[in-house]
């Protein structure tokens, strides 16, 4: 049986006690030759130990676990441990990588174990890349619920399920729900990127929310005619340049 | 539409009862008309001189029950007379106490023993003939000449309410200046003031004749009524229907105008003074009236002003009893045919004004004739009916095709308040016989309906409104209510923290026995008030606090030197109650957004205090900047919706990266339990 070389990389020190006690068990596998509690400390130690395995904490304050991989030239074997189960693939079935969710328990552990074990190295860093890419973004979606409006000396906070539609006026944007009309500085383009998918940009100067679709019948010109389920029941032509979103929309 | 019904039958009752009870003709054309039925023509009947007496002293109409007559003894003072026409007077003055067996009339000088020169003379010396000027003051004054003597300007009479001579040129040349019957109405006679200059024509018998008519005149005061006053010396004139009471015409008192030439003194003449100056005229006549004259006008005639009272009372009682009634039968009824939801409710307040006005009027028999006297019901039905069809075709078409299209709602109510205004005054002024009589009240009425109308509207709008926003209320809170039952089943606290927490004992529990044993409790502890099994919405600040440092200290026990913290609150807020859980996710905010993000040592600081009797609960921490408008999470919306469905407007929600990462909420005094 190969010993390999491991670090361990968590910020919490109380992670890295338990990590090191359980592999206390496995001692003929791993040996262990640093911890790091951060992400600069890990790049330090991993340049100057070349460990075979890194067991990775994937949120650090700093630099968190994908952005320290992507610092590195060579890539160890990695380990990812995070508390958020809801980062796991399947594609971690497929041997190349392993992802343990915390706390860490000892039989999942052994699983981890038999895995390296069986390892074939052709590993190769572009598919590490593809996969470190597909789990980063999972983790970025995270899900804007709300939106903040400021106003003269207090904050309000509307609900995005509230939110009927949102119109670009002259210097501001306007955001309406059903409780009536407020502004928010930014820009519809900014919204359309961080919104959640069913925010759909109908024109130029209108985001509109398409659970609270009504209605939609076509007009003329390649527009359409959106009708929304609010209080006010507003009508909103659609552009022309923005048709593809729309019909991408229906399909759905 | 029962109650419309007996709506209906209300109001067409009120506008026939009139006709029911009393034949109205007898009240206008005829009262005591029964004195005059053809039986009695031929004789002379005790209520036919009643009726003489009341035509002749009474104003048309009937309605002042005071008559003037002389309340003192009536004195004939002479001035300016020879023996003889002294001695002519005297005989004259003799006949006529005949007449009046309950008065004392004679002679001035022969009652007070002077003459009125003499007691004019002497007002200026002494003081003791001054009851004796007031006598003569009061006299009916005779002078014998071509213009009443200078002594006459004392006649009380003269001073106030003769404002002119009224003279009388007889055939046989004689002038004869009287003073005649006053302009306004008086409460007595206070003397009167003649003059003859009779001519060489003339004899004693005839100058008896002249004086005799003169001084009976001035017993009592006539009114002129163009019924009965016809020009008797014209016979050409056209009768009119009452000339049958042609008796009247030749008596001292038959006519207004004055005609001592031919004249009888007739058995209504002798009626009329001994009931006026008998002691108990007023009884006579009120026992007369009640007899032969309907309650109505007995009423009118002796409680003028209780009978207005009565009628304007219930006529408004009357008017809210409908109103009532029909606006239970009306409010939000809409009919399928559009017209007549304007159609109806005018025809209600057309007929019931209408109605009422008219009740008012005959009650205080004080009506045109011709609303009785033609044919009333179908004139009056079909012309209301025709009137109010026109109103509501007018705005029902404005309202439909021009009001309907406004957005702003004072707009609407303005525009439907004024074309209300107008429905009601342009027909008055159109048609004008569509008034029937009440033509003053027009303006002020439409007034009265186009606001009436506007303050309905007004009124239905706002509780609509509020009765909306208070469903919406209850179903936000309602939503409300079942998120946080919802929540607390799984407990509020975020379930990553759960396991970070359980993480974190498990590690401990090999190497810190006591600790592990602490931090189980705070665990449990935290539990047992997020479960919140009493369901309680409060909580006090201690309390709170309290969860907060619990939390903080497991979290303290995950990220080591990484976190600190520092709770500073006023003792004296302690016991003052807060929604439940709303710090707790300000602080799971700076510990997820701010202290694990950096590497360094963290610090959250939570501050309570109140400042400017404000409530200030601040919680800052040494993490990246608040972010820009998007934000992820349901933490801090669900301390917004907690402040806003606990608080309204008197809480708010702040945060700012400058000159410290702080985020605070601002709970104004007053709220506070």
């Amino acid at each position: 049986m190969k010993s390999y070389t491991t670090l361990l990389i968590d910020d919490e020190k109380l992670a890295r006690e338990r990590l090191k006690e359980l592999l206390a068990g496995f001692h003929s596998t791993f040996t262990i030759v640093g911890e790091a509690k951060n992400g600069n400390e890990a790049e330090k130690l991993i340049r100057e130990l070349q460990p075979d395995i890194i067991f990775l904490d994937i949120e650090m304050p700093g630099k968190n676990g994908f952005e320290l991989l992507s610092k590195l030239s060579e890539l160890p074997i990695v380990i990812f441990c995070t508390a958020h189960e809801e980062y796991a693939l399947k594609a971690f079935d497929t041997n190349s990588i392993d992802y343990l969710v915390k706390p860490v328990k000892l039989d999942r552990l052994e699983q981890t174990v038999r895995k390296i074990n069986s390892l074939k190295n052709n590993l190769t860093s572009l598919q590490l890349q593809q996969v470190i890419q597909e789990i980063s973004q999972k983790k970025e979606e995270k899900k804007m619920t709300s939106i903040t409006v400021k106003k003269k000396d207090k904050i309000i906070f509307i609900k995005l399920d509230d939110v009927s539609h949102f119109e670009a006026k002259d210097k501001y944007v306007s955001i309406y729900t059903n409780q009536g009309e407020e502004l928010i500085e930014q820009s519809l383009s900014k919204l359309e990127e961080k919104l959640p998918e069913h925010f759909i940009r109908v024109h130029r100067k209108y985001l509109i929310n398409s659970h609270f679709i009504k209605d939609f019948q076509k007009y003329f010109n390649s527009r359409y005619l959106i009708t929304l389920k609010n209080k006010s029941q507003t009508s909103i032509t659609s552009g022309r340049s923005y048709k593809e979103q729309l019909t991408n929309w229906m399909k759905l | 539409m029962k109650k419309l019904l007996f709506l209906g039958l209300i109001i067409i009752g009120i506008i026939f009862a009139p006709s029911m009870f009393t034949n109205p003709r007898d009240l206008l054309f005829r009262p005591g008309a029964n004195s005059f039925s053809k039986e009695n023509r031929s004789k002379i009947t005790e209520s036919q001189k009643w009726e003489y007496l009341k035509v002749r002293l009474m104003p048309k109409g009937g309605k002042a029950k005071n008559v003037p007559k002389f309340q003192g003894p009536i004195l004939v003072s002479l001035e300016n007379a020879t023996e003889e026409q002294r001695v002519l007077v005297g005989e004259v003055v003799q006949e006529i106490q005949e007449l009046l067996p309950n008065k004392r009339m004679s002679l001035f000088k022969d009652h007070t023993g002077f003459t009125p020169q003499e007691i004019i003379d002497s007002v200026s010396n002494s003081s003791v003939l001054n009851d004796f000027f007031d006598l003569y003051s009061e006299s009916i004054s005779i002078t014998f000449g071509d213009k009443p003597s200078p002594n006459t300007d004392y006649i009380r009479a003269s001073k106030i309410l003769y404002p002119r001579i009224n003279t009388s040129v007889l055939s046989d040349s004689t002038v004869i200046k009287r003073s005649g019957t006053p302009l306004q109405p008086v409460s007595e006679i206070t003397g009167t003031i003649l003059c003859f200059n009779f001519s060489k024509e003339s004899d004693s018998l005839k100058q008896k004749k002249y004086i005799k008519y003169e001084i009976l005149r001035s017993l009592c005061n006539i009114q002129i009524d163009d019924r009965i006053d016809n020009d008797i010396s014209n016979p050409i004139k056209r009768l009119n229907r009452f000339q049958y009471l042609l008796n009247f015409g030749k008596g001292v008192y038959g006519n207004s105008g004055y005609y001592p030439e031919n004249y009888e003194i007739t058995e209504y003449d002798t009626f009329l003074l001994e009931k006026l100056y008998s002691n108990t005229f007023e009884s006579q006549l009120k026992e007369y009236l009640t007899q032969n004259y309907p309650a109505l006008y007995v009423h009118n005639f002796y409680h003028v002003h209780w009978v207005k009272i009565f009628s304007e009372i219930l006529a408004l009682l009357l008017g809210v009893i409908i109103f009532m009634i029909s606006l239970s039968a009306l409010h939000k009824r809409k009919f399928r045919f559009g017209l007549f939801n304007y159609l109806i409710p005018i025809l209600l307040v057309n007929l019931s004004i209408l109605g009422l006005l008219n009740m008012i009027k005959f009650l205080q028999l004080d009506y045109l004739m011709s609303f009785y006297y033609r044919n009333f019901m179908t004139g009056f039905f079909t012309s209301v009916l025709f009137v109010s069809l026109l109103q509501s075709i007018f705005l029902w078409a404005i309202e439909h095709f021009v009001v309907k299209k406004l957005d702003n709602f004072v707009f609407r109510l303005g525009l439907k308040v004024m074309i209300t205004f107008l429905s009601y005054v342009i027909p008055y002024y159109l048609i004008s016989w569509f008034s029937y009589g009440y033509g003053e009240h027009i303006l002020m009425i439409s007034l009265i309906i186009a606001i009436s109308r506007g303050l309905y509207i007004y009124l239905n709008h706002y509780s609509e409104s509020i009765t909306r926003k208070k469903d919406l209320e209850i179903s936000q809170l309602k939503e409300l209510q079942l998120a946080t039952e919802l929540n607390s089943l799984h407990a509020q606290i975020n379930p990553h923290f759960l396991y970070n927490a359980l993480n974190s004992i498990a590690s401990l529990s090999k190497t810190d026995g006591t600790k592990t044993e602490k931090m189980a409790l705070s665990l449990s502890d935290l539990f047992r008030y997020s479960v919140n099994r009493k369901g309680e919405k409060m909580a006090t600040i201690q309390e709170e606090v309290e969860m907060v440092h619990n939390y903080l200290q497991i979290e303290k026990i995950r990220f080591e030197d990484r976190l600190e913290f520092n709770i500073e609150v006023d003792d004296s807020l302690e016991k003052i109650e807060i929604p439940r859980f709303i710090l707790q996710p300000l602080i799971e905010n700076a510990i997820k957004h701010g202290i694990s993000k950096i590497e360094d040592r963290g610090l959250i600081e939570l501050q309570i205090e109140r400042k400017q009797d404000n409530l200030m609960i601040a919680v800052s921490d040494n993490g990246p900047n608040f972010p820009e408008g998007l934000v992820s999470g349901h933490g801090l919306q669900s301390v917004f919706d907690l402040l806003r469905l606990s608080y309204g407007e008197q809480a708010s929600i702040n945060w700012e990266n400058l000159p410290k990462k702080k985020i605070t909420i601002i709970i104004k005094s007053n709220t506070e339990t």
